[in-house]
């Protein structure tokens, strides 16, 4: 039997926007881009949340919901920074962790439990270290498996800690919305809905055929998570072939600068990835699904490798923006790199020595 | 209607140029098409993707005056595949054109000619500058631009208009080609520093390689190149271009003159056998002679050795092969002098005798 942590930081960007500035403490924070050039809201902080605030939200929205808000632009560099800290705790923990984002991150701690520890102390003291190390709070949620981890550090944010007790998965998932399980987007969600599916107990009692009929391919996935026995295992920081980001959003967008914010955050995203693989790559790619499904990916390849947040933004934005035509717009928008250095000993190309703005890249 | 009569051969030579103009897909639909116009006893067909216009003066008889725009791609495939033969094009109802060669007929559903952008021409002061002279600058440097997205202020050219002297500046960031002249008439009053993406510069040497004379002239933001029958603009590129003339090395104390041709020779065999990886190349310098050698692993490995017309010197440097082979490959001359320092410090290459080019590589890191 595996144990598996989902740790997930509490409203991040905006919560290290308070610890860093006092003033900003117990007030609605919106972190993101300015409401007159259609920036989103990065992430909102829970006093701003009240107000029905959250993240991806067109900030000329969120001020209307919460004209009281402070926005604050984001310092990518510095959530950077704390991430790193928090991901060194984890790392001290267990070498089978799997990040997904800055904030957010599986740890695998059988080996722990092994040595006779109890997943919920593991669980205490990881929330106690992150909080002593950095002052953020960390909601996490331990099971058996990778996705009633996650399902349980979502349910009592923040500053939440759900254990699911091994044998008890399938009726800590029964009672949930069937929207809550991994692998159930909201379109799913509404089919199942209108079939009279509304808890993962429901969509769990639900016979093979309807099933396979439902979800073809992925049905057996499907029924294992609502049944609280997925076998996914938790991915270390073995080297891939390529790093990707992508983000679905929930209507879809046509403003070209709103989607550079998106990009901007992808391409955070996926830099700091490649920075904790200690990774550079050369192939930049994007990925747009447009309003019908169709899916275009449009890639360049740079003549040095890279893992700069600049250059893969800046790249993507050039490929991206080529396919913007007035009245496109995408459910769907993702940046990747590939083509990952293998051999750091060949001879190396040197630069010319301008001395101006040639540096980077 | 429009009514005009043109050989296969005017035509077709017009449209394909015009047609690398129009935009591609995915844009404003009547960019992707070219404009015909029959006005005061003259066919002018024009495309532009915004960024790039071109308008040019096509040799063809006027029936009826008038004008239309159709899609750039469609003319340009069917009057490739067209015989050798008069080629009638005439406008019809509703924004229709009718082209009708030998036996064939063929109509085309155009957009109206009052959509297509304005387009500018050369208005107020300008220079002028010999065609073949422009191109061949353009020829020497154009290769060393940068076609990587990032630094997009290297994705053109810089013209570097200064009264002493016109030169006109590429670089990707690893090496760099500089073509001068002082052909420029009359030389500007004060500097003047632009940047012209690569695609109008493409378009400027299959447009005006063979004018005597072509017009020069800045708007605000944008260039215009002119002749007697074409007109090309371009928007330019934002941007400050990188102060190059500080890295143009004046210690480098081998001088070396070698052959163009056995050079070039010698370096595209031997690249053959490079690391596919890097095309990494190495050049080993002493007693009068070049050894160029190439190693790949599990494939094999390769030199030869050139010798040295003129010069001395000693000394070990390895370039991507690719970039020598597209300098030495693009030097307008018998003979050219390597001019180096050391293994990590930027090669010059020049024609012999000829101050007018120059180009820079940087080297890669030897292996140890």
């Amino acid at each position: 039997m595996r144990h598996i942590i989902h740790a997930d930081l509490d409203a991040f960007y905006a919560a290290v926007e308070q610890l860093d500035n006092p003033d900003l403490r117990g007030k609605p924070v919106m972190v993101g881009g300015s409401p007159q050039s259609r920036g989103v809201v990065a992430t909102a902080s829970y006093e701003a949340r009240v107000f029905g605030v959250h993240s991806a939200m067109p900030m000329a929205t969120a001020v209307r919901q919460c004209p009281q808000g402070i926005i604050v632009r984001p310092r990518f560099d510095r959530y950077r920074e704390m991430s790193r800290l928090v991901m060194d705790i984890f790392h001290q923990l267990t070498d089978l962790v799997e990040p997904l984002s800055l904030d957010e991150a599986y740890l695998d701690v059988t080996g722990k439990v092994a040595e006779g520890r109890l997943p919920l102390g593991v669980a205490i003291e990881l929330k106690r270290q992150v909080k002593d190390a950095t002052g953020l709070n960390v909601s996490v949620g331990v099971g058996t498996s990778k996705s009633v981890a996650k399902i349980a550090s979502d349910l009592e944010k923040p500053d939440g800690l759900v254990l699911v007790a091994p044998g008890e998965e399938r009726e800590f998932l029964s009672p949930l919305p069937v929207g809550k399980l991994w692998g159930v987007g909201p379109k799913t969600a509404e089919r199942l809905y209108a079939d009279g599916i509304h808890t993962i107990g429901d969509l769990a009692q639900q016979p093979d055929e309807w099933f396979a009929r439902r979800f073809g391919k992925r049905a057996p996935y499907v029924l294992a998570k609502a049944m609280g026995q997925d076998e996914e295992p938790v991915k270390t920081e073995r080297t891939p072939k390529s790093i990707s980001a992508e983000t679905t959003f929930p209507e879809d967008i046509s403003d070209p600068e709103e989607l550079g914010d998106v990009l901007n955050r992808l391409a955070l995203n996926v830099s700091s990835h490649l920075e904790r693989k200690e990774v550079k790559g050369r192939t930049v790619t994007v990925k747009l699904r447009l309003t019908d499904f169709t899916t275009l990916t449009r890639q360049t390849t740079l003549s040095t490798a890279t893992n700069s947040e600049k250059v893969i933004s800046e790249t993507g934005w050039k490929l991206m923006s080529a396919e913007l035509t007035p009245g496109r717009s995408l459910r769907l928008l993702g940046v990747g790199m590939s083509g990952f250095a293998e051999h750091s000993d060949l001879p190396q190309q040197l630069p010319l020595p301008f001395s101006d703005s040639m540096s980077q890249g | 209607m429009m009514q005009l009569i043109f050989t296969k051969e005017d035509l077709f030579r017009c449209i394909q140029v015009l047609q690398s103009v129009a935009a591609g897909r995915n844009t404003l639909p009547i960019l992707s098409n070219v404009l015909i116009r029959a006005t005061n006893g003259q066919i002018e067909i024009a495309a532009t993707d915004l960024e790039v216009s071109i308008q040019t003066v096509v040799p063809g008889t006027i029936v009826d005056e008038g004008a239309i725009t159709v899609s750039a791609r469609k003319l340009s495939e069917i009057v490739r595949e067209l015989p050798d033969q008069e080629i009638r094009l005439s406008t019809t109802a509703n924004d229709r054109i009718e082209i009708t060669c030998g036996e064939g007929v063929y109509k085309i559903i155009g957009l109206p000619d009052d959509e297509f952008p304005a387009l500018p021409s050369i208005s107020g002061a300008f220079f002028t500058i010999d065609g073949e002279l422009l191109c061949s600058m353009i020829d020497k440097t154009e290769f060393s631009a940068s076609t990587e997205e990032t630094r997009y202020f290297l994705n053109g050219l810089y013209f570097d208009l200064t009264p002493e002297i016109t030169q006109i500046v590429a670089t990707d960031g690893r090496r760099l080609a500089v073509a001068s002249s002082d052909a420029l008439i009359p030389p500007p009053q004060e500097p003047i520093g632009i940047i012209v993406p690569l695609k109008a510069v493409r378009e400027i040497t299959k447009t005006f390689a063979e004018s005597a004379e072509v017009k020069v002239c800045l708007l605000e933001n944008q260039i215009v190149f002119a002749d007697d029958d074409s007109t090309l603009t371009s928007r330019l590129v934002e941007g400050e271009y990188p102060k190059y003339q500080q890295i143009i090395p004046s210690d480098n104390e081998v001088h070396l003159t070698l052959n163009v041709d056995k050079m070039l020779g010698g370096l595209r065999r031997v690249a053959l056998l490079s690391n596919p990886k890097t095309y990494s190349i190495r050049l080993d310098v002493q007693d009068g002679k070049v050894r160029i050698s190439a190693k790949a692993p599990e494939l094999g490995e390769a030199y030869e050795t050139v010798d040295v017309e003129s010069g001395d010197g000693e000394i070990q440097i390895a370039f991507d092969a690719r970039f020598l082979v597209e300098a030495v490959g693009h030097i307008q001359a018998e003979d050219f002098r390597l001019e180096l320092k050391d293994s990590l410090s930027a090669a010059v290459l020049k024609p012999a005798g000829d101050d007018g080019h120059l180009c820079l590589i940087m080297p890669m890191r030897l292996d140890s």
